[in-house]
């Protein structure tokens, strides 16, 4: 099969997660048990998620710069796929959380902010929506993406850290645990940190390459 | 395409090396499985094909998350591909 290298990499990195994330030796804790193997799903969504906005946000800025359509597409389609990882990031939190804290939602500042943050996210689909003409969508459209990568940050990694939270490396507390940094984890968290990203990455190159596609297309019928 | 199977080779040996420790790790563990299966009880008992059904049968779910992993990353490839023959169709 013909598929450029990264894509390659893509398939190995997420086969040796699930593979080696499964059957490798974790830290045995009270409460966490095997959940601690979330690590490498759960955890990734959302470093997926900061690091597919941040490239929407490199293209926002650089549609600003130069305003070329493809620069716009980009940004548009990965805020898409960042949100799609931010929702599996917050769907598969609650999951865990229902098991380890007792409820599926119990108002912690790690999962209000992190709702806030979604929610700054669908407000810009709306406003994309709500655009007729194409410059000035993509143009206001950039503008906001900026102001809610910003808000996001301190939503996700300040703001649960100043208060108490029950989540995995909050309340006072930043960086992850000493728990969290044991060796055994690192060994295959890094590897899905990578993987999953450049899974998101794989999503906006295609949906990329369609967009261009369609807008041809239309321009020559 | 050269340059790209030796990456490949690369990861492969990078990804090996990195699990091989948690392998070692688990090592212990699987000798005190051997040991419950001890030779007297498995000479008593007829022999099954028992390696999938080890540790709490994980192996299975291992099994199922990778099927579904490489059904999601195929169907992936050939959205590539169709999108690959629509590009180089436009271009003529």
């Amino acid at each position: 099969m013909k598929l450029s290298w990264w894509k390659w990499l893509t398939i190995l990195l997420l086969l040796y997660t699930v593979v080696v994330g499964m059957l490798s030796e974790v830290p045995r804790l009270a409460i966490l048990n095997e959940t601690i193997r979330n690590l490498y799903f759960h955890v990734p969504m959302w470093f997926g998620m900061i690091l597919i906005l941040l490239v929407s946000v490199v293209y926002s800025v650089k549609y600003l710069r130069n305003p070329l359509s493809r620069n716009d597409i980009i940004a548009y389609e990965s805020a898409k796929v960042g949100i799609l990882f931010g929702v599996l990031g917050i769907v598969t939190g609650m999951e865990w959380a229902r098991f380890t804290w007792g409820e599926f939602w119990s108002n912690d500042p790690k999962q209000n902010a992190s709702a806030i943050g979604l929610l700054i996210y669908f407000a810009y689909l709306i406003l994309r929506g709500s655009f007729q003409d194409h410059q000035q969508r993509a143009r206001i459209s950039a503008v906001y993406n900026i102001f809610a990568f910003a808000a996001l940050i301190p939503l996700l990694f300040i703001l649960p850290r100043l208060t108490d939270s029950l989540h995995p490396g909050n309340g006072g507390n930043p960086g992850f645990n000493s728990y969290d940094l044991d060796s055994r984890l690192r060994v295959v968290f890094y590897p899905a940190v990578i993987g999953w990203t450049l899974l998101g990455i794989w999503v906006v190159h295609l949906r990329t390459r369609l967009e261009v596609l369609k807008q041809r297309f239309y321009e020559n019928a | 395409m050269k340059m790209h199977k030796w990456l490949l080779m690369l990861l492969l040996t990078w990804a090996a090396g990195f699990s091989a420790p948690a392998y070692a790790q688990s090592a212990p563990e699987q000798g005190s499985t051997i040991e419950y299966t001890s030779p007297d009880k498995a000479a008593s008992s007829p022999e099954m094909a028992d390696v999938l059904r080890r540790d709490g049968k994980i192996y299975i779910v291992v099994a199922v998350l990778v099927s579904v992993l490489l059904g999601v990353l195929l169907y992936l490839i050939s959205l590539d591909k169709k999108i690959g023959r629509l590009e180089r169709e436009l271009r003529q």
